[in-house]
């Protein structure tokens, strides 16, 4: 079914600038920095990819031949491959969840079960893993802080459209199978779909992202020992356009909500299509999450109704498609709309509420820990005790802009400075 | 003071309702009893919306008197309203407090200068820092003297003590 935008625009709609949410925009993005991989966790999971070529490659590996007599690329997808990867879903938890794909033609006579087989006899003795776990469809590494899915793809025969093949569907009871793939080119279809913001913006989150680190060190310094060489990074960049951002809350947000219920969640990369075909919204970080949102009700809706699908496709490689095993059921369906219902309610509450109530509404979207962390760096960044800051407010609502390289380009536009004061006190007794 | 359009003579009513009317647009004027002026309408600080009336008499050199409307002014749970920082208190009606925006000796207001720049902006950055202040009791927007009338009643009590310790030594 295609959705029109003004069916995504109908929930809820954003008319005027009273309705625009600077503070709630300012406080989402420090949401974003406390649940996204910090400069120190991506070095750490870079440091693991590194070590998989080698190791695959070894001596004792039992691929090693297959790898050394073909040409063998081994690199990162799904969230690693967008910069959209986020800490785990548990509230007391920094683990976090990356994906590898090894790239390699395998021999015409092994089974759909094989390549993973052999995957995962040829990772047994990975530095410093605690647990190597067969997969339906990837070898999943385990270490304390993070897990990394390891999943073979077969190159499809030459002339090869770029890094598309087959990858293998073995589960422990039912038919194997090759499913069609291409997440390098969803990557590539991802980072050139999405709206890129200005470089004040980048200096902004940049400078949030550093005080979030050393606030988050202590916590992590018992993280495993990965080799910490300092090399070129094999893990690409993040991308920090608004879309991205609005599709880690929207991640954090259903890990939580899908942790307690035991049933299979949909896949990550259903959401990462959705987040940049919703489309760009000019109005901020709160607008971008609500419109977001919308297009998965609507989507959801929509399949309900129908009893069937949606069949989200891989733009890069059509035959691909993104969902393919989720949903099966109309209540999986619902429970997704039924979610998206939960959020943009949650959202509009939090734009018409006092900050006290607006942290209560992100404790229940993206958890305890997390909202009390943002609500501290909020509290450092308009501190005027020991400091001065002017602080920029919006023309027409007075609301504060706590950041105007973060406003959204509607808001930026109308900041003007609030001009310096001291608030005082005066008393009626007084002589 | 930076940015701000210091002008000769005090402004007159109308430059003042021009300037709310063109900055502020959810705000209407109401011309009340005598002299005295009112504008009325909604602004936030933060996301919520509050409405508040900021009284003003143009034929007076005082400061204008603003208020909190709706939802009134509220102390934090088991609290007093002499706590609330930075308010010109009326106790009488300590709903009713004005909201102390700025220092008087310290210059920072004069008629010479536009309540649409001055006053208005300095309500929404209270407004922002009492919602702050409503969720742990600090105040982080600064200020000058006592944070409180809790605080300056303390204060003169504790001197009316020290005073009488030392007048009975």
């Amino acid at each position: 079914m295609r959705v029109t935008l003004r069916a995504i625009r109908s929930f809820p709609v954003v008319r005027s600038i009273q309705e625009t949410a600077p503070g709630l925009d300012d406080l989402l993005l420090d949401v974003v920095t406390v649940i996204e991989l910090s400069d120190h966790d991506r070095e750490v999971a870079d440091n693991r990819y590194r070590r998989l070529k080698p190791h695959l490659e070894r001596p004792s590996s039992t691929l090693r031949e297959l790898l050394l007599n073909n040409s063998c690329l081994i690199y990162a997808q799904g969230s690693m491959a967008i910069g959209a990867t986020i800490i785990g879903g548990a509230e007391d938890e920094d683990r976090f969840d990356v994906d590898a794909l090894v790239d390699v033609a395998v021999p015409a006579h092994w089974s759909n079960d094989e390549a993973l087989d052999q995957l995962y006899k040829a990772l047994q003795g990975f530095p410093d893993v605690q647990k190597i776990v067969r997969c339906t469809r990837c070898v999943q590494l385990q270490w304390t802080f993070m897990h990394m899915d390891v999943t073979m793809l077969d190159p499809m025969a030459d002339p090869r459209p770029e890094r598309v093949g087959e990858i293998f569907h073995s589960p422990d009871i039912g038919a194997s199978y090759r499913v069609p793939s291409n997440p390098y080119g969803f990557g590539l279809w991802f980072r050139k779909n999405v709206t890129y913001p200005t470089q004040k913006f980048l200096d902004e989150v940049k400078s949030r992202r550093r005080s979030f680190a050393i606030d988050r060190l202590p916590s992590m310094m018992a993280m495993d020992k990965a080799e910490q060489e300092r090399l070129p990074p094999v893990v690409p960049p993040r991308v920090d356009a608004q879309q991205v951002h609005a599709l880690k809350l929207m991640k954090r947000y259903l890990n939580l909500r899908y942790e307690r219920r035991g049933i299979k969640r949909p896949p990550s990369i259903y959401f990462t299509k959705l987040s940049v075909t919703c489309g760009y919204e000019p109005l901020g970080l709160t607008a971008q999450l609500e419109r977001f949102a919308a297009k998965i009700r609507i989507e959801m809706d929509a399949a309900f109704a129908a009893n069937n699908g949606p069949h989200e496709t891989n733009p890069a490689y059509e035959v691909e498609q993104l969902n393919d095993r989720w949903p099966t059921t109309q209540a999986d369906r619902k429970m997704l709309a039924d979610d998206m219902v939960a959020l943009l309610e949650g959202l509009q509450k939090a734009r018409e509420a006092e900050i006290k109530d607006v942290v209560a509404v992100l404790s229940d979207l993206f958890g305890e820990r997390v909202s009390k962390r943002t609500l501290d760096a909020f509290n450092k960044r308009v501190d005027q005790r020991s400091e001065r800051r002017t602080l920029h407010f919006e023309r027409g609502t007075g609301a504060i802009i706590p950041a105007t390289a973060v406003a959204a380009p509607a808001v930026a536009r109308s900041a003007v400075e609030v001009p310096r004061h001291n608030f005082h006190c005066e008393d009626d007794h007084e002589d | 003071m930076r940015g701000l359009g210091y002008h000769q003579r005090p402004r007159k009513l109308g430059a003042q309702r021009a300037k709310v009317e063109g900055h502020w647009p959810l705000f209407t004027f109401e011309q009340l009893r005598g002299s005295m002026v009112r504008w009325k309408g909604k602004i936030r600080g933060f996301q919520k919306w509050y409405v508040i009336a900021v009284y003003w008499d143009p034929e007076r050199t005082d400061r204008p008197y603003v208020i909190l409307q709706d939802p009134p002014l509220r102390p934090r749970e088991g609290g007093t309203f002499e706590q609330i920082p930075h308010l010109m208190f009326y106790s009488e009606h300590p709903e009713l407090s004005g909201l102390c925006l700025f220092d008087p000796e310290g210059r920072e207001w004069s008629n010479k200068l536009l309540i649409a720049d001055t006053t208005m902006r300095w309500a929404a950055e209270w407004l922002m820092y009492y919602e702050l202040w409503h969720v742990d009791g600090i105040w982080r927007g600064g200020g000058v003297g006592p944070e409180s009338i809790a605080e300056a009643r303390a204060a003169a009590i504790y001197r009316q003590t020290g005073q009488l310790a030392q007048d009975a030594t």
